[in-house]
C-alpha cells in the first residue's frame, strides 16, 4: 500500500521534529510511530545511564528495552504536567536499580572472588591517568561504586556524569534537592577516598584533597 | 606558559570549587565536555579532585542499527505481552478501563479493609467446611482397635482412619499407652490425665 507507506514516513518525519512532550502525548494517544521516535531519541541516553549503573552492556540493553515496554504500558498514567524526560528517566532508573538489586543477591557470595580475579588480571600495573581508556575508567567506577548506596550511585551518575539539574535528579530519585546534595557530597567523598586508597597510581598527581561542602 | 593560560583548557582548581558550590553552571557543563575530550586536562583535573576521573567517562555511542534493533525488540516484546506469552501482560491487554482493578497503588490504598474482608471470608469458609465434618462419620474401625479410640480416630481423615491399626498396649490407673502402626509409620502415644497441662 504505497499510500500507507508514504503516510507512515510522513508521520515519522513529523515526529522527528516534535518535542519530547508532544511525542509522549502522542504515545499516550496510542501512537506507535511516536513510540518508535521516542525509542530512536532516548535509546542512547537511557542505554548510557543503564550501562553506568549496571556495568554490563547486555544487561543495560535489556533494562532499556523493558523501560520502553513499561513506558508504553503505563502511557495512560503519564500526567502532561510532568517533565517527560524525568518520567522516562525515572522508569529506566527504577528498572536498573531493581536489576542491580537482583544481581547483587545472585552475586553476593561470588563478589570477593571476582574482585581478586579482577585485581590479578590487572596485574597491579602502575599506569598514569592519561593512559586510561574508557573501559578501564568504567571498570574502576563499578568497583568503587559497589561501596555506594543505590541512591548515592544514581545521584552521582545523573548529576555528575549525565549533567542533569539537582531538581531533575530529585524528581527521578524521588527525594528532596537537599537530599540529592547530601548524596552527591557523600558519593564524591567516598569515590575520592577509595580511588586514592585502591588506585593511588591513577591519582598520582593529586596534591591535596579538594575541600568542599555540600552544594547549596 | 601554563596550560591553564591556554583559552581551550579550563582552570580546574577554580571549577572544582564552583562545582562544590553550585555544580550546575554552564561553565561546568562545558568543562565536563572538554574533560572527556582532552587527556591532558584529565590528569590536571584528577590532581585537583580524583572523583573527576568518573566525570570524564565518555558518552556511549549507539548506532542506527542498534536503535532499529531496539525498536524491533520493544515491538516484539509488546506483542508477546499482549498475547499473554510474557508476564506482565495484564495492563497491555486490558487497557485503561480495567487498569484500576490491577493498579498496585490502588490495591495498597484499599488494603486495610480488603485484608480484613479477605480474612473474615477465609475464616467463614473454613468454619463452614469444618462444620460439615464436625458430626463424625462412624466408619467401622479395624478389628482389635479399642472403641475408646473412636474419638481420637475420628480426627483423622477417613482414608487414614481405615488404615491405621491402633492397639492399647497398657492401661494403668492414671495412664494409657497406645500404639499406632502402619508400614511406614509407628507412633506410640501416652495419655496421662494427671500431668499438669
Amino acid at each position: 500500500m504505497p499510500k500507507l507507506v508514504y503516510s507512515q514516513d510522513h508521520c515519522r518525519k513529523a515526529w522527528m521534529e516534535a518535542e519530547d512532550g508532544e511525542l509522549l502525548a502522542a504515545v499516550c494517544r496510542d501512537d506507535e510511530l511516536a513510540l518508535d521516535e521516542l525509542i530512536r531519541r532516548k535509546t542512547q541516553p537511557l542505554l548510557q545511564l543503564a550501562l553506568r549503573v549496571l556495568g554490563d552492556l547486555e544487561e543495560a540493553k535489556d533494562v532499556v528495552q523493558m523501560a520502553f515496554v513499561k513506558i508504553w504500558e503505563n502511557r495512560h498514567r503519564f500526567d502532561p504536567r510532568w517533565s517527560p524526560n524525568t518520567w522516562i528517566y525515572r522508569i529506566a532508573t527504577n528498572l536498573a536499580i531493581d536489576h542491580l538489586r537482583s544481581r547483587r543477591r545472585r552475586e553476593r557470595n561470588a563478589e570477593p572472588i571476582q574482585y581478586h580475579l579482577r585485581r590479578a588480571e590487572d596485574g597491579w600495573a602502575r599506569r598514569s591517568s592519561a593512559g586510561l581508556d574508557q573501559r578501564e575508567i568504567m571498570g574502576i567506577f563499578h568497583e568503587l561504586a559497589a561501596g555506594l548506596t543505590e541512591k548515592q550511585r544514581l545521584v552521582f551518575l545523573l548529576r555528575e556524569v549525565e549533567g542533569l539539574s539537582s531538581r531533575d535528579v530529585a524528581s527521578i530519585a524521588g527525594c528532596r534537592e537537599s537530599t540529592v546534595r547530601n548524596h552527591l557530597f557523600n558519593a564524591r567523598k567516598y569515590l575520592r577516598q577509595e580511588l586514592l586508597r585502591r588506585y593511588p597510581e591513577y591519582a598520582g598527581a593529586h596534591q591535596g584533597r579538594a575541600q568542599e561542602a555540600p552544594e547549596g | 606558559m601554563s596550560r591553564f593560560e591556554d583559552k581551550t583548557c579550563p582552570d580546574w582548581k577554580r571549577l572544582a570549587v564552583e562545582r562544590g558550590q553550585a555544580g550546575g553552571s554552564a561553565a561546568w557543563g562545558e568543562a565536563r565536555e572538554h574533560l572527556r575530550a582532552c587527556p591532558h586536562c584529565r590528569q590536571e583535573a584528577i590532581a585537583v579532585d580524583p572523583s573527576l576521573l568518573f566525570v570524564a567517562m565518555a558518552p556511549v555511542e549507539v548506532t542506527e542499527d542498534e536503535v532499529h534493533a531496539m525498536q524491533q525488540a520493544v515491538a516484539q516484546s509488546l506483542r508477546r505481552r499482549s498475547a499473554g506469552w510474557e508476564p506482565g501482560a495484564r495492563d497491555a491487554v486490558r487497557g485503561p478501563r480495567w487498569r484500576w482493578l490491577w493498579s498496585r497503588s490502588r490495591s495498597r490504598a484499599r488494603a486495610p479493609w480488603l485484608r480484613v474482608a479477605a480474612t473474615v471470608a477465609l475464616l467463614v469458609g473454613f468454619l463452614a467446611l469444618r462444620g460439615g465434618e464436625v458430626s463424625p462419620r462412624h466408619d467401622p474401625l479395624p478389628e482389635g482397635v479399642d472403641s475408646r479410640l473412636a474419638g481420637e480416630a475420628s480426627d483423622l481423615a477417613p482414608a487414614e482412619r481405615g488404615l491405621l491399626p491402633v492397639e492399647l498396649l497398657e492401661e494403668g490407673n492414671e495412664a494409657r499407652l497406645y500404639h499406632l502402626a502402619a508400614p511406614d509409620l509407628a507412633v506410640v502415644m501416652v495419655f496421662d490425665e494427671t500431668l499438669p497441662f
